[in-house]
């Protein structure tokens, strides 16, 4: 046998260089920790640079394509669903800075888990092989699994196994599914497997539905779409404020990407089962999502309801299947992605390592009553970020929901963008219910610095960054979709 | 040329926007400084853009950028300044820096200073821009601009009940009417496509004449509305609950006459439905007449300016309507001059009596007084339109259109105004500055008003004397370029003569006559008040009562009606039932989650049954 | 066939009937008929082999651990066995790779023994 020829331009290794770049800004803080013990201001610098690194690497790959023996598929929904992923981060990383000692950041194996998880979800964005999106899937959930149960706290622990068996359970159902698509298709390869199904015209339709149902019951899961989305709740009052604010927005952007370059061809057979089956649970998502985070008594369950819902939401994007929808759905993440930062940020901000409110939630609505009268800086920002999560303009999820409410009209889903805006109508009241706690009841202290007793400068810097961002979006509106478009647009979505 | 156009535009704005800032700080003298300076500023402009197209006879016109572009319905925001717009900002900024000179000395001592210079700037702003606009729908913008700026200034010292109140009346009031103007923009618009003056006047012949009459109609209604004219004139009246200076500048000099600058404006479009013009001219002399009367027997010095105003709008509608638009806008433009000198005459001598306004409390002023007494004169007399006075030389030439027009009745009405107007303006002038001097009974010692206000109703009173003679020649050869140049001429000499001497021997009786009887008033003679026609006419025809009696009243309960019943019963009870439904979903379905972990994992499991069921049944339906 | 989304519908009402009646008469015939006697047992240690009660001694944590570790650094060598036989065709590139590879096991394999995984009785 001839000696494999080994070429160093045909396996493009800069498409892999981000996820390098992260994986080894882990494994140096897993060594430095070894050697010397260091604080974790240390260790949030180091991230963050390597964050920023791998940033500075996406921009790097001028020439989409293909690396690493095809395996690797960096277009442009990888490029800007890495850049969402990375940018999220590095908002988030900040938070580890608290006021308050909280018992996980003294660990580096924090930073190093939290750099492995996006690794993670980085690979499994830039790929159409199943082996390799599962690869990151488990190796970005592992991760998040286990910084969930460092919070250490009964009910972290609780929900971390929570989350770890059910997603046991679902990387079981990805598993099952790919294997039925190899079986029908002979390939692992998403791009190949709709050559070879679209070749033999859906021929096999009972089969690839049942993979299909697969395929859907284990996105589903990370996406949280309803019946999977039981975890969401319990695994965010679980979590610390800043980690429940970003598993509301990596992990299930990384599914999204998933899940469009898995039902994009799916969802677009002339018979329409695909299509409709998501569009099932696109509506049940958002609609049960809504119903439920109404009749929540503590704020951070009624987010982890309304991020169902969010998701649901979003998920008309990929039934829709127009390109109009793709770009809406990256900019409504965008956009989703700081109110949502802002939202957790301030949660955090205002947090106390006794809970001091209620017996059960850190957060109850009744811990926020009227915050205006005694701290009324924060209490403005928690409102605007409310009312940019109910979708009031000019705030930025707004122009998110107007987006893609646009995309279901022009795609001719006029029931759809009827539902999607009563939705939206029923989501007012639950986030206008803290507004009017804060606003109009009567403080329960006269205290108001217990408000940001976790605050320091980092912190504050975050949620001036996010506050700025929500507000002023009507000017990144623009420039944001026209990037976006370019690159969905170049991806072929 | 167009940087004067962005100035004379703009610098009231500025000026506003500066006050505004300093709004809710306690008086500065500079937050009246800089407005009084940016507005001399725009009216230096204003005089270089007239001399500009005095000169060259052409228009200055600028599109600043595009304003509305949806579909096919494009506008953008154009300015331009031709003949009638820059007699109209001349007359508008002169009036507007004389009045905010003044208004510095006026409003000293009130709380709200700062934000009555931010107010009255931005009033001034939107008049220029509803006279400047080159379309229909900037020229609405401006128009509700200066009602909200109206609205504000009436409503000024909004702690009085009365001043609120007839805020809301001048707003409202306007609304309707503006609703009318709305609509017949539209129908311009539906009609020809466009809203830019030049291309709607261009295609006038297109349209059918039905479509014509409905157009003028509404555009009209829309000009009665803001012109107080009948039967929407009450709330002119009452709008002088304002500070005076508000009522010189915008009740009597600039927003009062937007509905005769739209008919001016429109003139092409009034021209081919001479019944349209037929009836504002009836229109006209009637208010003309009607206000004269009102005007006679009020007691309350400020409203009987007002109802001057209102008369003299009705000669310039009568003018508009008989197709003498040049003719109206030199009224208004001599209007604007005697009829803000009175007005801040008025505040000066509400000053110097402690804001009382009965002018039978008065009496004997001119002692004190010298200046204001020589100045209210002296805008009385160029009012009542003797020679050589401005007065004489717009309103006697209305009277000779209606007379070469043969309209001999509107004739009749308008000379027999003309004396009412006579009396009624020295009968204020008597009792206020001759006579005995009553108001030492309340124990008032009058003092003249600062030196810089009156010098600041000098230009007003040289404007008052010689805006007649000395434009008359300059401004018919201007604004005739693009108004239709007929002149009114009464052929026979005799004739001619015989009217001229003639109303001017009778206004010169009238005059006499109301000197005679109120210069040795001692006090208000209670007897008349039994008699029937002061009844009628100091309770204004009844008309606000018939107002209150069958329109607010009912109204009011049909709101109440629709609030208690339809709305809360009905409405409401439905909104909140589909609420407390969803509500009880929400309790309903969080049952679902127990936190339990097996039955979460169940739930999974049942949740990838039922996708595969549906996709199979759904398979089975497509087959 | 009234309407061609009827057999749907059937279907849809059919399951949900069918699951809320199974799940109800399980959970009642679960509780009819189950022993109450299960606490102890549930909450006893579970070990497959021998029963739990006469095992004489009591497994360490940390047995698990060490085994846990030992099976993790043991597989990896069936990665190495493909490559070592295959290794003049693999050539320079599989060479790389196989050092990065052991590489990544070695910082591993440090990380567990600087934190104390290799000794008895002594986790950090």
């Amino acid at each position: 046998m001839e000696p494999v020829k080994f070429d160093l331009v045909a396996l493009n290794l800069n498409t892999i260089m981000p996820m390098l770049i992260t994986l080894g800004g882990a494994l140096f803080i897993l060594i430095i920790d070894l050697f010397k013990k260091l604080d974790k201001q240390f260790y949030v610098t180091v991230s963050m640079a390597t964050m920023l690194l791998a940033i500075y690497a996406i921009f790097q790959i001028n020439s989409a394509g293909r690396g690493f023996f095809d395996v690797m598929l960096v277009d442009g929904v990888a490029v800007i669903s890495q850049l969402i992923i990375l940018g999220a981060s590095v908002l988030f990383m900040p938070l580890a800075l608290t006021g308050f000692r909280f018992r996980e950041f003294k660990f580096a194996e924090y930073f190093a888990f939290f750099l492995f998880m996006i690794a993670g979800f980085q690979f499994m964005v830039s790929t159409d092989n199943l082996i390799l999106i599962f690869l990151g899937l488990e190796t970005g959930s592992l991760a998040l699994y286990a910084l969930i149960a460092m919070h250490n706290r009964q009910k972290s622990l609780e929900s971390a196994l929570k989350y770890f068996t059910m997603g046991a359970f679902a990387a079981g159902l990805f598993a099952f599914g790919s294997m039925i698509f190899y079986g029908i298709t002979g390939s692992v390869e998403i791009g190949q497997m709709k050559t070879v199904i679209e070749g033999n015209n859906f021929s096999n339709m009972p089969l690839i539905l049942l993979g299909t149902a697969f395929m859907i019951a284990a996105l589903g899961f990370k996406l949280s779409i309803v019946p999977f989305h039981t975890w969401t709740p319990d695994v965010y009052e679980g979590a610390s404020a800043p980690l429940a604010g970003y598993m509301s927005i990596v992990p299930k952007i990384a599914g999204f990407v998933v899940a469009l370059r898995f039902f994009d061809f799916l969802a677009m057979a002339d018979d329409g089962v695909v299509q409709t089956l998501l569009w099932i649970a696109a509506v049940a998502t958002m609609t049960i999502g809504n119903i439920l985070a109404l009749v929540q008594d503590g704020v951070k369950r009624m987010l982890a309801y309304s991020s169902v819902s969010h998701a649901g939401f979003v998920m008309t994007a990929i039934l829709m299947g127009t390109t109009q929808a793709h770009v809406g759905m990256f900019l409504y993440w965008t956009l989703f992605l700081f109110t949502n930062l802002g939202a957790f940020a301030m949660l955090w901000i205002s947090r106390h390592p006794s809970k001091q409110f209620d017996i059960r939630y850190d957060h109850p609505f009744t811990k926020f009553s009227g915050m205006v009268k005694i701290n009324p800086v924060a209490a403005v920002m928690m409102a605007i970020f409310m009312l940019s999560l109910a979708g009031i303009p000019p705030f930025a999820v707004y122009w998110g929901k107007l987006y893609l409410i646009g995309a279901a009209i022009n795609s001719d889903h006029l029931y759809l963008a009827l539902i999607m805006a009563i939705n939206s109508a029923i989501a007012v009241y639950y986030y206008l219910k803290l507004v009017v706690f804060m606003f109009l009841k009567d403080p329960s202290q006269n205290d108001g610095t217990i408000y940001n007793m976790n605050g320091t400068f980092p912190l504050r810097l975050v949620l001036i960054v996010a506050a700025v961002f929500v507000i002023a979006s009507i000017a990144t509106i623009e420039p944001l979709s026209a990037f976006i478009q370019t690159h969905v647009v170049a991806s072929g979505f | 040329m167009e940087n004067l156009l962005y100035t004379a535009l703009f610098a009231p704005l500025v000026g506003s926007i500066f006050a505004g800032v300093l709004g809710g700080r306690s008086k500065m003298m500079i937050a009246g400084l800089v407005p009084s300076i940016l507005l001399l500023v725009s009216l230096a402009a204003s005089l270089v853009l007239l001399g500009h197209v005095l000169s060259t006879g052409t228009a200055v016109a600028v599109t600043m950028f595009d304003w509305i572009n949806i579909g096919n319905f494009n506008v953008a925001f154009g300015f331009q300044v031709d003949q009638v717009t820059a007699v109209m900002i001349c007359v508008v900024t002169v009036v507007s820096a004389m009045v905010h000179i003044y208004s510095i000395g006026y409003m000293d001592h009130d709380k709200g200073f700062n934000r009555f210079f931010s107010y009255l700037s931005l009033f001034v702003f939107s008049m220029m821009f509803l006279v400047m606009s080159d379309n229909f729908l900037g020229l609405f913008v401006g128009w509700e601009g200066v009602g909200v700026c109206s609205y504000l200034l009436v409503g000024f010292w909004y702690h009085k009940r009365s001043a609120s109140w007839a805020a809301n009346e001048a707003f409202i009031m306007n609304r309707v009417a503006d609703l009318g103007m709305l609509l017949g923009i539209a129908l311009i618009y539906w009609q020809l496509g466009t809203v830019k003056y030049d291309e709607v006047f261009a295609n006038v012949d297109k349209l059918d004449m039905t479509v014509l009459l409905w157009i003028t109609g509404l555009l009209f209604v829309g000009a009665m509305g803001k012109s107080a004219q009948f039967p929407l004139h009450t709330w002119l009246a009452d709008a002088m609950e304002g500070p005076t200076p508000v009522s010189a500048l915008i009740h009597a000099a600039t927003m009062v006459t937007a509905g005769v600058y739209l008919v001016v404006r429109a003139n092409e479009l009034y021209a081919p439905v001479p019944e349209v013009g037929y009836f504002i001219a009836c229109l006209g002399a009637f208010v003309a007449m009607f206000a004269a009367s009102m005007a006679l027997v009020n007691r309350d010095m400020k409203r009987i300016i007002a109802y001057s105003t209102l008369s003299q709008l009705g000669y310039m509608f009568v003018a508009a309507g008989l197709g003498a638009y040049w003719v109206a806008l030199f009224h208004l433009m001599t209007h604007a001059f005697f009829k803000a000198l009175l007005f801040l005459g008025a505040g000066n001598v509400m000053h110097a009596m402690h804001d009382e306004l009965d002018p039978f409390k008065m009496g004997g002023l001119r002692k004190a007084m010298k200046g204001t007494f020589i100045l209210m004169t002296l805008a009385s007399v160029a009012l009542a339109g003797i020679w050589p006075l401005a007065g004489f030389f717009s309103k006697d030439l209305i009277l000779e259109v209606a007379f070469v027009e043969h309209h001999f009745i509107l004739y009749t009405v308008l000379l027999l105004t003309a004396g009412l107007t006579a009396f009624y303006s020295f009968r204020l002038v008597a009792l206020i500055f001759h006579g005995e001097e009553r108001y030492k009974l309340f124990g008032i010692h009058p003092h003249e008003a600062y030196r810089f206000m009156l010098i600041a109703m000098s230009p007003l009173a040289i404007l008052a004397v010689i805006a007649g003679f000395g434009f008359k020649g300059d401004y018919f050869a201007m604004v005739t370029q693009m108004l239709p140049a007929t002149e009114y001429h009464v052929h026979s000499p005799v004739v001619y003569w015989t009217m001229v001497f003639g109303t001017q021997i009778f206004v010169g009786l009238a005059i006499a006559y109301a000197y005679i009887k109120y210069v040795k008033v001692k006090a208000f003679d209670p007897a008349i008040e039994s008699n029937f026609f002061y009844k009628l006419l100091i309770n204004q025809y009844y008309i606000p009562a018939l107002y209150e009696k069958f329109i607010t009243v009912p109204y009011a309960k049909l709101s109440r009606f629709a609030w208690k019943q339809i709305d809360q019963r009905i409405v409401d009870a439905i909104v909140d039932l589909i609420a407390t439904s969803i509500y009880k979903l929400g309790e309903v379905s969080k049952r679902m989650h127990t936190g339990n972990l097996s039955t979460m994992l169940r739930l999974m499991t049942l949740g990838f049954v039922i996708v595969l069921v549906i996709a199979l049944a759904l398979q089975m339906m497509a087959k | 066939m009234a309407h061609p989304y009827f057999g749907v519908f059937f279907l849809v009402v059919f399951t949900a009937i069918a699951f809320i009646a199974t799940t109800t008469l399980s959970a009642f015939v679960g509780k009819k008929l189950a022993a109450r006697e299960t606490e102890k047992l549930k909450l006893s240690i579970y070990e497959c082999g021998p029963e739990t009660s006469l095992q004489p001694n009591k497994i360490s944590a940390q047995f698990y651990l060490y085994a846990l570790l030992f099976i993790l650094f043991d597989v990896e060598i069936i990665f190495m066995f493909p490559w070592a036989v295959d290794f003049k065709i693999l050539g320079m590139f599989g060479f790389i790779e196989m050092v990065t590879f052991i590489f990544l096991l070695a910082v591993g394999f440090v990380y567990a023994w600087k934190k104390g995984a290799l000794e008895w009785h002594s986790m950090k």
